[in-house]
This record gives structure tokens, sequence and C-alpha cells, in this order.
């Protein structure tokens, strides 16, 4: 296998996530997941493993949702994918094709050509109607969907953009309903998003909204890959890129450890390895060295800088410096690669000293939100280091710390 | 000879895929690795995206061509694999019409399997229902194949495509997990770097560097040898040949495509040869040129315009000036440029200056400016490059050069006469470049000498600047051939540094024998024949043979017609090979030889008063030592610090002879001297201090002087040169610690330096330093642990003066 950094991979080589996509099928008999994850991390990999391999009795069905812009993009995306699904069963979904009949759909040489829909159009009634087609054709084959939504974030906030606040609150609480309506039924969703949903919600909730859309769905965090499969996937890589590593062990050791178990970054060291001077003797030193220059590369080839960047976006302008001052206060203690932790009142002190930040209830709900962000997380002491000690690594040099 | 072989200038695309191979450089890894990746995209499930991202002209084109070629030609993917090459100069602003486009370029390369038949229903259909329909017949028809899209412009594409199309481009990508890109663009947009953006990292992202020198060499040869041309091949690899590359690469900015367009006047050498073509192809490059301005926005234009009048680097802020514009305004724009390749820049301090990235460009304002038939600047800078100063004057004076050709080459002398040697300039900043802060600051001035002298010179000394050494070796070993052209002088030089290299590398038998070809060489000018022999009296040092040594200075020194620099130097060199054989006598002799050398260099003279005045001295000929250091002061042109340095050891001779009041004079005019200088020089007052130390005086007496001492330093604001005497004399009296003066004395000395020094706050660490090592010296100077008084830094100072071993 070559290295493959932001392409898809082929799911006969996904490495490590057998045991968390069996958790995943486990708990999907219970309810439905949130998955959230740092981009990058592989969570479209996961989605895409289980459609190609579902645990039996499961229908899943895949859509990348960043390419709806409007609500009734969405539900029209969903009844084509159903009607696809059906259509390639035998069956067709008739109270759908009623439906949209009564709207001026009709059917031109097996192509079902949909309707040209007004602004008014009811796109709940698309949605709920394709859906309830689905479970209802599955459950007479003792089967229950899944849908698997990947960007669903991206695409409330299209639509937020696009057609305003309650439209996307109607999205998110539509979904809800049809979960409750038909979870009993076998309905199961799995929404993911590398733009945390919390953030949507509460840009939402910032409009009055109320609601908790997400509160009968499983929050399951994407971790990246433990030591080992980290390991095995950088020797593979390191196989596949025919790269001569004098202690290929090793090697692929200090890159699994150097990337933090990212599979992508796993993917970019290998690569840049193979282009390395000296690539002739890849050892774990010259795996280091191209971490640092590609931590210290101008171009940003791992796009670390969005850590930066997004901060303004996820916390607003008006926390900016206090975010920033937090990751500074941190990343500024450590010396090596080890992440350091600090303590709420050592972080409070630095925030009320640099006078960016001088209430600890709003420190404590920040550094939650930042948690979630996976910048931080917590020790047994309840202190804030880096999640990822990479991350660390980069913001110390980015910010000349 | 073949028929020249067809390279298209514009559209790599139309040249034979073969050809292309042969003439590939620099990129040959990068192309095997990307068929690798398509492969491997067309056998698994992993599907690698990429991305080559560089300026107009560096090679797209020819790079993509040549992945579609092998990728063709590879009969393992024949059932594994649909490749579709969109046609570049159609734009899509949706998923549907990129989608159309992908199948119809299937449809041209398979059209067995891709019927346009297949579409037309399609057309029937709404925009959404088509985009679903042609997804299916795509997805259908291809199978179990992985598609490949090869897309140039992705920059194009993705604007034309909006935020909404690359979304549902990506979403399709995803959910159909059957297609690998792999596209070129002129740099990373917004579209594709920016996090919000749906391509954000999807693409393994390569960035293609302009060709170097070396590469462009190699890009010529290839063409050269595809056209059958060997004697091309020959040439490109003589310095003639490598000169000539580097002009082309001025006027390329390292850009394939100028390469190519070039290529056919590497060996032109008749000066009609080349004006006429390289007139025309100028005028078949400006629409091209034009076009490129064009289409940029008006302020980025009015830069570009301005930069292309510019021979050297600009400021930022001097553009703004001349375009009426703020700086910040300027600067943002000057960024975009650069990233759109159009200029480069370069950092002078903190100040950033921008040229044109190709200099081909200028034709956009020559021929606005040209309008009255003068001659092209680019041909007059081309021909500039092209010759050296030696060739420009031998074509003009050659009687057979025509009329044109004649208004060229005068343009061209006239131009380096106004603005310098634009070929030396552009051999000097490439090696700048590669240099670091301190390489230029050690060797910028002599490669620039040598660019005015002699142009593979300075290269040679460029490689060696660059720890290069034998390429520098070879580059000397070429103009020194017989056949190289080259002027005896110019050969002498080039050994001369040859032996220069040998040396630094500590082989002064290599030096020699080059040295010893260069004084066989018949017809040498007096100045060289003494200038390799200075330098053979040095390798024979470096050897050991202080005798041939001296033989060779000997001979040096008895050219008539020699430089009076070059005989002085040698004079001084055998009076250092005398005092290491101990022959001081001889020394001597050799120093009274430069103080009366007619033309002697003053410095030269002044030091060698110096030093036969210190001679004196120590013979205690106080007389005749006072009277050279005395004439230091009277050699005309002799430099500041050898003025203060006089005075400060006259004055100790007179401290020495008793005679307090001229002593104290004297030091007080040379501390003066040194002050009215920038950088101020206070010089070494060790030796007066030594002799006032050993002064027999009163200590009343003692004290006073003390006092008085302590004022003229404190006046000259020298006080930590008072300090730093005081504490290495106390260095050289433990040197000679059999003798140490006894503890009384010690302590009269140091307490009066105590009482004249106690208000002065910049005395205070010199004087704890002084007294503890005074303290040291009283208990005879064998208790070190007396220093623990000091800090670290401190204590270590007296360690090294006492040559003691450092404490813990």
């Amino acid at each position: 296998m070559k290295a493959n950094p932001g392409g898809q991979i082929d799911l006969a080589e996904v490495v490590g996530r057998d045991l968390l996509i069996e958790q995943i099928w486990d708990t999907l008999e219970q309810q439905s997941i949130r998955m959230t994850a740092e981009r990058r991390i592989g969570k479209t990999t996961i989605i895409l493993k289980m459609r190609a391999e579902p645990r039996s009795g499961w229908v899943p069905i895949f859509q990348d949702l960043e390419r709806y812009h409007s609500a009734r993009e969405f539900a029209l995306s969903v009844y084509r994918e159903v009607d696809r699904f059906l259509s390639g069963r035998e069956r067709i979904a008739r109270r759908s094709h009623a439906f949209l009949k009564t709207l001026g759909g009709t059917e031109v040489g097996g192509i079902l050509k949909l309707p040209e829909f007004g602004a008014e159009a009811p796109w709940q009634d698309i949605l709920n109607c394709a859906i309830q087609d689905l479970v209802q054709e599955r459950a007479r084959n003792d089967e229950r969907p899944l849908f698997l939504w990947d960007e669903m974030p991206f695409m409330l906030d299209s639509i937020r953009k696009q057609e305003g606040e309650p439209v996307a609150m109607a999205v998110l609480d539509n979904l809800r309903a049809l979960r409750q309506t038909h979870g009993a039924a076998g309905l199961r969703m799995v929404l993911t998003g590398s733009i945390g949903l919390h953030h949507v919600i509460a840009a939402l909730k910032r409009q009055s909204y109320s609601n908790s859309p997400l509160n009968d769905t499983y929050p399951l965090e994407v971790p990246p890959l433990d030591a080992e499969p980290a390991h095995e996937l950088a020797a593979r890589l390191i196989e596949g890129e025919r790269i001569r590593a004098p202690s290929p062990y090793e090697t692929a050791a200090a890159i699994a450890q150097l990337a933090d178990g990212f599979p992508f970054y796993i993917h970019h060291i290998v690569k840049a390895l193979k282009r390395a001077p000296g690539a002739a003797t890849a050892d774990p030193a010259l795996a280091e060295q191209v971490v640092v220059s590609q931590v210290l590369d101008a171009n940003d080839p791992w796009e670390l800088g969005h850590y930066r960047s997004r901060i303004p976006d996820y916390y607003g302008a008006h926390l900016e410096r206090a975010v920033l001052g937090i990751l500074d206060g941190i990343a500024a203690r450590a010396s090596g690669a080890e992440p350091i932790a600090v303590s709420i009142n050592d972080l409070l002190a630095e925030g009320r000293a640099a006078g960016t930040l001088d209430d600890r209830e709003r420190l404590i709900d920040l550094l939650r939100l930042m948690e979630q962000d996976h910048y931080l997380s917590r020790d047994s002491n309840g202190h804030y280091r880096f999640r990822f000690p990479l991350l660390q690594r980069w913001w110390r040099l980015a910010r000349g710390l | 000879m073949n028929d020249r072989a067809f390279l298209s200038v514009f559209t790599p695309s139309r040249t034979s895929p073969e050809d292309l191979e042969a003439i590939t450089v620099q990129r040959q890894a990068l192309i095997e690795d990307a068929v690798e990746r398509v492969r491997e995209s067309a056998t698994t499930g992993s599907k690698h995206h990429l991305l080559f991202v560089g300026p107009r002209g560096t090679g797209k084109t020819h790079l993509i061509t040549l992945l579609a070629h092998r990728l063709g030609q590879d009969r393992t993917l024949d059932d594994r694999l649909r490749i579709a090459w969109l046609n570049e100069d159609e734009t899509s602003t949706s998923l549907l019409e990129l989608l159309r486009r992908v199948y119809e370029a299937l449809s041209k390369r398979y059209p067995e399997e891709f019927t346009p038949e297949a579409l037309e229903p399609l057309f029937d259909l709404t925009p959404n229902e088509a985009e679903g329909a042609l997804a299916q017949l795509l997805l259908t028809t291809l199978q179990a194949r992985t598609l490949l899209v090869l897309v140039e412009n992705l920059d194009a594409l993705f604007e034309g495509l909006g935020q909404a199309g690359q979304q549902q481009l990506r979403g399709f990508i995803q959910e159909h997990p059957v297609l690998s890109l792999a596209a070129t663009a002129q740099r990373l947009v917004d579209d594709i770097a920016k996090r919000q953006s749906a391509f954000f990292g999807f693409f393994q992202t390569e960035h293609l560097k302009p060709l170097s020198i070396e590469q462009a060499r190699e890009l010529l040869q290839n063409i050269a040898q595809l056209n059958g041309q060997s004697d091309v091949v020959s040439f490109l690899k003589s310095a003639t040949g490598r000169s000539r590359i580097r002009a082309l690469h001025h006027l390329s900015g390292g850009k394939h495509r100028i390469y190519i367009v070039l290529s056919q006047f590497i060996n032109r050498d008749s000066i009609e040869a080349l004006v006429e073509p390289f007139a025309k192809m100028v005028d078949e490059m400006t629409p091209y040129y034009q076009e490129r301005i064009r289409w940029l926005p008006a302020q980025q234009r009015k830069i570009v315009e301005f930069l292309c009048t510019q021979d050297r680097p600009t400021p930022v802020k001097q553009i703004a000036r001349r375009l009426f514009a703020s700086q910040q305004t300027v600067s943002s724009q000057l960024k975009d440029l650069r990233g759109k390749g159009y200029v480069q820049s370069a950092q002078r301090g903190r100040e950033s200056l921008y040229e044109i990235a190709e200099p081909m460009m200028r034709i956009c304002v020559e021929v606005k400016e040209n309008q009255n038939q003068g001659p092209l600047r680019i041909l007059v800078d081309f021909l500039r490059v092209w010759y050296d100063g030696r060739e420009l004057n031998a074509r003009l004076a050659d009687g057979k050069t025509d009329s044109m050709a004649r208004t060229y080459l005068a343009s061209a002398i006239a131009a380096n006469a106004a603005k310098g040697n634009l070929r030396a300039r552009l051999l000097v900043d490439a090696f700048h470049a590669e240099l670091d802060e301190a390489g230029r600051a050690q060797w910028g001035g002599r490669i620039e000498t040598y660019a005015e002298e002699c142009e593979e010179l300075a290269l040679a000394c460029g490689y060696w600047a660059k720890g290069e050494d034998s390429e520098a070796l070879r580059t000397l070993e070429e103009i020194t051939d017989e056949n190289s052209g080259q002027s005896i002088g110019i050969k002498v030089s080039a050994r001369l540094l040859a032996s220069e290299v040998h040396l630094k590398k500590k082989d002064p038998v290599q030096a020699i024998r080059q040295l010893d070809a260069a004084l066989a060489q018949s017809r040498m000018v007096a100045k060289d024949v003494a200038r390799v022999l200075v330098s053979r009296g040095g390798a024979y040092e470096q050897l050991g043979n202080l005798d041939k040594a001296i033989t060779d200075y000997s001979a040096a020194v008895e050219i008539p017609q020699a430089p009076a620099q070059l005989i002085t130097f040698a004079y001084l060199r055998r009076w250092m090979a005398y005092v290491q054989l101990g022959d001081l006598d001889k020394a001597t002799d050799d120093l009274s030889t430069i103080i009366e050398l007619p033309n002697a260099p003053a410095e030269l003279v002044a030091m060698a008063l110096l030093v036969r005045g210190l001679i004196y001295s120590i013979r205690l000929d106080t007389a005749s030592a006072e009277r050279d250091v005395e004439a230091v002061l009277r050699v005309e042109g002799v430099a500041p610090k050898s003025l203060v340095q006089s005075h400060l050891t006259l004055a100790a001779l007179r401290v020495a002879t008793g005679r307090w009041d001229q002593a104290i004079a004297t030091l007080r005019d040379g501390l003066r001297v040194g002050i009215s200088v920038t950088p101020a020089y206070r010089g070494d007052s060790t030796r007066i201090i030594h002799a006032f130390f050993d002064s027999s005086l009163q200590p009343t007496m003692r004290r006073e002087r003390i006092r008085d001492l302590f004022q003229i330093y404190r006046d000259a604001d020298a006080i930590s040169q008072l300090g730093d005497a005081l504490v290495r004399h106390l260095g050289e009296l433990h040197a000679n610690t059999p003798d140490l003066p006894s503890p009384d004395n010690l302590e009269t000395w140091a307490s009066a330096w105590e009482e004249a020094g106690q208000d002065s706050d910049a005395f205070r660490l010199p004087l704890r330093i002084f007294r503890t090592g005074i303290d040291f010296l009283k208990a005879a100077g064998s208790d070190p642990s007396i220093l623990l008084d000091l800090n670290q830094e401190e204590r270590a100072l007296l360690e090294q003066l006492f040559d003691l071993e450092p404490s813990p």
C-alpha cells in the first residue's frame, strides 16, 4: 500500500479500526450515533468500511452531505438514494412515487423525473415519506436501515446561511422526530462531521433555538490509532513505498509515535520520507528530521495552520486572545515532545495577568469547548494539556514560543 | 542530422510523447511516483488524488502528458483504468457540466465503450435529473474500473464550479470511490488551500520548482540529442556553453517553456545569426506575454509593467512611490503576483525587493516603448549576457559585422559601461543567492573581482566558496588547458587560485605542482612571476621547507618590474621565515630593506619600523628603538591604528628611560588620536604598565604617577584598556615565577591603583580581578584557591592568564 494522504483508502487495507467498528455496531443496536473526530483522523474511512461490510441485518446508506445547501436538496437526495436503493432490490417505493406524482413528478423511460418544486415545497414530507418507505420496506425483510451521513455540520451550516436558522433547526428536529418515530422499527443514523456539531447547535441557540436535537444520539469520539496499529500502518506504507530502512521496525515505531497515531500524518511522513535526501537509509532520526521540516514548511503540507486560523470562527473574535493565551501558556511550558499539564488555577492566573480572561466559570466553559475541539485533554488531576503532542510541537514552533 | 523534432512551445500535449520523454529532466522521479500512485488507484480500492502546482511555463502540461502516455502504454491497466483528459479550454459551472466533459473525454478516447449516443436522452432531463442520470451512466459504463480524470488548470475549474459545485464534486467522489484526480494549477488558490474549502487537504500536492542551471543544461542537452546535434551536445559542456546557459537562465527565470523557445540560439556564434532570429522570436512571443499581462487586475498590471522597466530588484517603497500608491496596497498586490509567478522577491535586511520573475516579460513594455524602431532592450541585454566584454568589443571591431548587428553590439557595450557588466553581475548574484551571510561577507568581494577579470575564475571561486573543491579545481583545470583560449595572465590566476584551494586542503605538494606549472609558462609578466613565487614560498613553508621558501621569496624580491607591494610582501614573508629559523640578523636586515624600499605600502613600512624598534628595545638599544618608532609617526598615509600603537610604544620606551613627562604627553597624544577615529581604537597599554612597574620609584612618587596615569586613561575613556593592561601585566609577572616581585612591592602597586580608581565605577570590575591576581602572586602564585574570591567567568580569565587548570 502506498502513502495516500487525503485520498481514499482501500477498505481492505484499513488498519486498527475493527474493534471500534464492532463497538459502533453494538451501540447502534440501541441508539443512533453522533460521531465527532478531528479532521484527518479517518472517520469517513470508518463509515465507508461500515457501508462496505455491514453487520448482518443492517442496510447502510452512505451520503456525503456537504454538497447539499438547502433542506429541499437534502430531502430530495435522501429520496433519490432511497429510490435507487429500493429499485435495485426489485421493489419500488410506491408511496414515495405516489406522493411525488401528486406534485407533478413523472417517469420517463425508467428514469424517475422529479417535479420542479416551488419555494413552498414540503421538504419535510419528502424526507418523511422516503424514510418511512425505506423502513417499512426493510422491516418486511427483517432488515434495519442505517443512514451514514457524513459532513452533516457542513450541510447544516450551508442551510443556515442560505435559508436561515429556522430551517436548519427544522432539519435537526425533523431528523430527531424520524428517529423517534421509526427507532423501534430499527431506523438508525450515524451523523459525522469534522466541524463539531456543538458549534452548529451553539450558533442556532444564539437564535433562540432551545431544543436538544441530538440528545437521543450517542456521542462517540474517534480516537487516533493505538500504538500497535499505527505501527502496523507505518510498516505497511514503508513497504508499499519500497523505502529501504535499515531497521524497519524501529522506523515504523518512530513514525507512529511522531504522528500521534493520526493515519493522515503517518501517510504524510512516509511520503515525505520517500522524497527525503538520504531516504536510502530511512531510520528514526531521518523520520524526526522529516517531521521537523514538514512542520516548519511554509506551505504547511500537514495543514496544521487551521488549528490557529479556525479559533475566531469557533470561539468568536472576543475570545480569540483568551484561547491563544491558554494554548500559548501550556505550549510554552513544554520543552520536549511530552505534553505538560497545567491546572485551571494557573491558567486563570495567567489569563488575569494578561487581561484576557478573569472569570473562572467562563474559563472552565472555554476549556471544555477546547476539549471538544480536540485542542486539549484532561489528565487524572483535572489539569489541561495538549490533546496531541504533534499539535503542541507545531504550536510552539508556529507561535515562536 | 535528423530532422528537428517538433516541440510545441505552448501545447506540449501536441508534441509526441516519445519526444517529451526524451527531453524530460528534473521530474523523472516525480512522474514515476505519480504513475505508481495512479496504478495503485487502478488496481486497489485506494484512490490517490494528485495536484501539481507551478506558474505558467513550468512544464505542467508536459508532466500530465507523460503521465497519460505512460499509463496508456501499460497494457496491464487496459481492463482496470479509463482516462478522461479534460480539454483545458472548456469551463464547467456545475457538477453536471463537469461530468459531461468527463464523459465526452472518455468518449473521445474509448468511443466503443462511452458512446456519444448514450448521452442524448439526458439532454431532455432537468439539470438535477441529468446529473444523477449521467453519474449513473458513467458509473455503469465504467463497471469495476477506475476513472482517472486529468485536469489542467484546476484553479480555473474550481473557480467556475464555485463553492457549491466543488462541494457537489467532492460529495460525488466520496460517495463513489472510483475516481482518481491528477490535476495541475498555477498556484494554490483558496479553493484548495483554505480549511473551509471542500477540497482542503484532499490532494497530494507537489510544488514544481523552476529548473536550476544544471537541470537547464540537461534539458538543452536532451533537446540537442533529440535533434541529433552532437556538436551542440559537446558545446554545452564547454565553458562558453555553460555561460550561455546562464544567459538563457537569466531570460527564462528557470521556466521550461522559455528554454525550449531559446534552445535554438544556444550555439549561434555569429551575431548576425543571433539578432534576426531573436527579433523574430520576440515578435512571436509578444502576444503570449501581452496576454499574460492583460488578464491581470489593473493595479497588478501597472506593477508588472513598472518592474519590466527596472534592471535590478526594486524596493516596495520605490514601486509604491512611482505608482502613486500606498505601500500596503503595493505590498499585498506583490504578494499575490508572487503567488501567480509573475514576480520574485528577495530580502535585504527588513526590506523586500521585487523583480520580474521572467525577464522575457519585458517584451511587453518593449513593444510599447519601441515605436521609434530603436534597438530592443531585451536583445541588448541578451547580448550583454551572451558575450563577455572582450567578445563584444571584438565583434564590434570586426569590419564584416553588418550595421544592424553593430548597432546592437554598440548598445550592449554602452549599457555595460553605464550600468555595469550584466553578465558578471548575474554570475555574482547567482553565488550570492547560494551563500549564507557569512559566506557572502567572506567571498562576495573576491568573486566580484574575479567576475570582472574572467567569469570562469569567478565560477571556480564560487564553487570553492560553496565547499565544492573538486568542481572548483575542475573549472580551473579547464582555464589552464592549452586550448582554453584564455590569456596567460588568466591562466596564472587560475593556477594561483588552484594552489590556494590545495593549501586550504593542507596539500602543499599539489599547490607547488600548480605553481611550478605556472612558472613554466613563457611570456609571463613580472607581476605574475612575483605572485607565483611568493605563493610557492608559502606552500614550501606549509611543507616545512623554510630554505626553499626563502629561496622563492629571495627570487621574488629580485624581479625588477614587480610591483612594490608584492616585493614588500615577499620581504615580509622572508622576514618571518628567518624569524622561524632563528636568524634574527637576517630578519632585521629584511625589515630594514622594507623600510628603505621606495613606494612600499605605508602600512607595511610602519609595521616594519615598529617591529624593528621592538627588536632594538629587546637588545636594549633604546635610542635606535625610539628612532624607529618615532619614524612611524612620519610615514605618510599610515593608518590611525599604527599611529596609536607607535605612540603607546614610544610612551613605554620613555617610561622605561625615566622621561616621565615626555612619556605622559606621548601617551595622551596617542589616546587622543585613537578616540578621534571611528570606531575608536585605544591600543594595548601592557608595555607601558610593564615599564612603569619596572621603574624604581619611591612609593609616594609611584602613587602620584599612578594617579596621573589613571586620569589620562579616564579622560580618554580607556579605563577598560587600562584594566586589561594591568591584568595582562600580572600574567607576564607570573610567567617569570622564580623572580616574582616581593609581596610588599605587589601590595603597594595594588593599593596605589585601588586608591587611584576608588571613585570609578568602570574600574571596579577590573580592579577586583586585578586585586585577586595580586593576592595570588603575593602567595607565590601557587594557591589557586585564592581565585575562588571571583565568580566563574572572572576566575576563568585569571586561570587562563596564569596558565592554571580550570577549576570545577
